[in-house]
């Protein structure tokens, strides 16, 4: 051995293998992270994606099904859901302070779908990601389907897909249409219509803070006629300020899975049967790597009218 | 020369030692307890509120030392029964109305009124659920911060103090700076006939007598009445719903002075 120690006398080759093994080991080092990430499938039936449409012309109201009916899908993770405490299942509180209801302290959550702007203000709330594939789709189902086509800021008719790309290009300052959320392409899609003609897509509620025996649940934001969302704040987002025009973009309101009755209004699609996690702690959830399934049952204010 | 800048030097020095600026610590003062408890308050009914004397009969018009613990919180309490209803819980501390000529913002220049920098007090606002308040009152100053468990036996802490106030920015749970009144509205709807305790934080004390004046008091509301309402209907100024607060000489009919909008004209040259 030399005086100066064990390395030198190693060939570069033994140096860079033993290197590489000391790397190699922090790659497996594991954190035991009390955080999991909960990934499944969420399930809402088929009247969440219809509605009843007057066509104009023939004054017949016609059924039609479309995936872009489909709002904002919200999920958390609670201690617990009761069926006491709203007309619908809903997770449980913590104090009343202040005559509000009380703070349900979720240990975490997630969408399938999230508010975006989609480059004019007349879109405001209105447009949910993973719901249309590209330009001519979200224009067509504004036109043709709601009724309520899409205007630029000169209250003129965006009719072209390729003024409403320079639109947004010109707003965001962006290059490539893939820069847009609100555009899928067809292979980004959330919901696929299923066997039983329910629709389905998969979901991940990222970094939830693990608690053995949690409850995920969640609900879907169903467009009022106006094709409004209760769960969307108009004056949250960002902030555009160019020459005369001064407007927020729209988000979601920061507090949905905190006060969830604040926000779940007639028509909204409510899980009844929430999942529980009963593995022993995180490390656990994460070796069997479960994937559940999470059904939008429960249609708010129709269920008691039927009884 | 030497000699003389040497002897300048020496006088001023001794000048120097002659400030020791003991006064902005305050001492606890006999007759003003720092930590006092003022029991049961009966909420004042509209009418109350709306007749000048029974206004003031009907409020409390106290005062508050420092603590005589260092380190610890001062302040006062008191508690009345949710209503079933919405109130107005309201606290006006000495004194802060001439300071203009002081203020670093916006001085009025040549402002001929003393204005006096050491007779202001600050006392901050809270209130909650007495089941929620974990001092101990008339004993030690607490807070509304509980700990929620829930069913899976995790805990929160969770702030119960229902008076909350928007800062310039809109804000919530701010307070008005030095002496300035604070007032908030508490819905006792869900809580009719439970207590509720009203915490006067003494955030700070006058420098010349150490003891901070205040009248503070509990108001019913109507359904579509707000605080700004009630005090708007019997002073021009937050300020003037409660006069009469400070015991310095000279205190009423300055405050009169200026709740009549007289001060400034009184106190500014006319060029």
């Amino acid at each position: 051995m030399s005086p100066r120690g064990v390395l030198p006398d190693m060939t570069s080759a033994t140096r860079a293998a033993l290197l590489l093994a000391v790397v190699a080991q922090a790659c497996t080092y594991d954190e035991h992270l009390p955080q999991v990430d909960v990934k499944g499938t969420v399930i809402v039936p088929r009247a969440a994606a219809t509605r009843m449409i007057l066509d104009e012309r023939t004054g017949v109201e016609a059924e039609v099904v479309d995936a872009r009916f489909i709002g904002p899908v919200y999920l958390g993770a609670y201690s617990d859901i009761r069926y006491d405490i709203e007309a619908y299942p809903h997770p449980a509180t913590g104090p009343i302070i202040g005559g509000e209801l009380g703070n349900t302290y979720p240990y975490g959550g997630g969408t399938v779908g999230v508010f975006d702007f989609a480059c004019y203000t007349s879109t405001l709330c209105k447009v949910v990601t993973g719901r249309y594939a590209d330009y001519s789709s979200l224009l067509s189902f504004f036109s043709d389907t709601l009724g309520q086509p899409i205007v630029d800021e000169q209250g003129a008719e965006v009719q072209s897909p390729d003024y409403f790309r320079t639109s947004c290009y010109d707003l965001f300052e962006y290059t490539e249409d893939n820069e847009l959320l609100f555009l899928a392409g067809e292979d980004g899609l959330d919901f696929k219509e299923n066997a039983d003609g329910d629709f389905e897509a998969e979901f991940t509620m990222w970094r939830v803070n693990y608690h053995a025996g949690m409850k995920v649940w969640g609900w879907m934001d169903a467009p009022d006629s106006e094709f409004d969302f209760t769960t969307c704040d108009p004056t949250n987002g960002q902030q555009f300020n160019q020459y005369s025009a001064s407007f927020t973009t729209g988000s979601s309101h920061i507090d949905l899975l905190n006060f969830p009755s604040n926000y779940i209004d007639l028509g909204d699609f409510v899980v009844s049967e929430p999942f529980e996690l009963t593995y022993e702690d995180a490390d656990a959830f994460r070796d069997a790597a479960p994937t559940f399934t999470l059904v939008y049952d429960f249609q708010v204010g129709v269920e008691e009218e039927e009884e | 020369m030497s000699r003389l800048l040497l002897a300048v030097g020496l006088v001023s020095a001794f000048v120097a030692c002659d400030r020791d600026n003991t006064q902005y610590f305050p001492q606890p003062v006999a007759e003003y307890p720092g930590v006092v408890d003022l029991g049961q308050f009966t909420p004042l009914t509209l009418a109350d509120w709306l007749d000048p004397s029974v206004r003031v009969e009907k409020s409390i018009y106290d005062g508050l030392g420092e603590n005589e613990n260092p380190g610890q919180w001062g302040g006062a309490t008191f508690t009345f029964q949710g209503t079933g209803g919405r109130v107005c819980v309201l606290v006006d501390p000495e004194s802060v109305f001439w300071v203009q000529s002081v203020d670093a913002r916006s001085p009025t220049d040549g402002y001929l009124c003393e204005d006096d920098n050491y007779d202001d007090g600050d006392l901050d606002l809270e209130v909650g659920l007495s089941a929620y308040y974990n001092g101990t009152p008339g004993v030690s100053i607490g807070n509304f911060e509980q700990v929620y468990e829930d069913s899976l036996g995790n805990e929160v802490v969770f702030e119960a103090n229902e008076c909350l106030m928007n800062g310039q920015r809109g804000q919530a749970g701010a307070h008005a700076g030095r002496a300035t009144p604070e007032f908030c509205e508490i819905d006792t709807s869900l809580h009719p006939g439970r207590d509720y305790t009203v915490l006067l934080r003494l955030w700070s004390v006058p420098a010349d007598d150490y003891v901070v004046h205040y009248a503070a008091t509990v108001v019913e509301l109507g359904i579509d009445d707000s605080c700004e309402d009630l005090t708007s209907a019997v002073a021009s100024n937050p300020e003037c719903a409660l006069e009469n607060e400070g015991t310095g000489e000279g205190f009423g009919t300055v405050e009169a002075l200026f709740c009549a909008g007289e001060l400034d004209d009184l106190c500014t040259e006319v060029e």
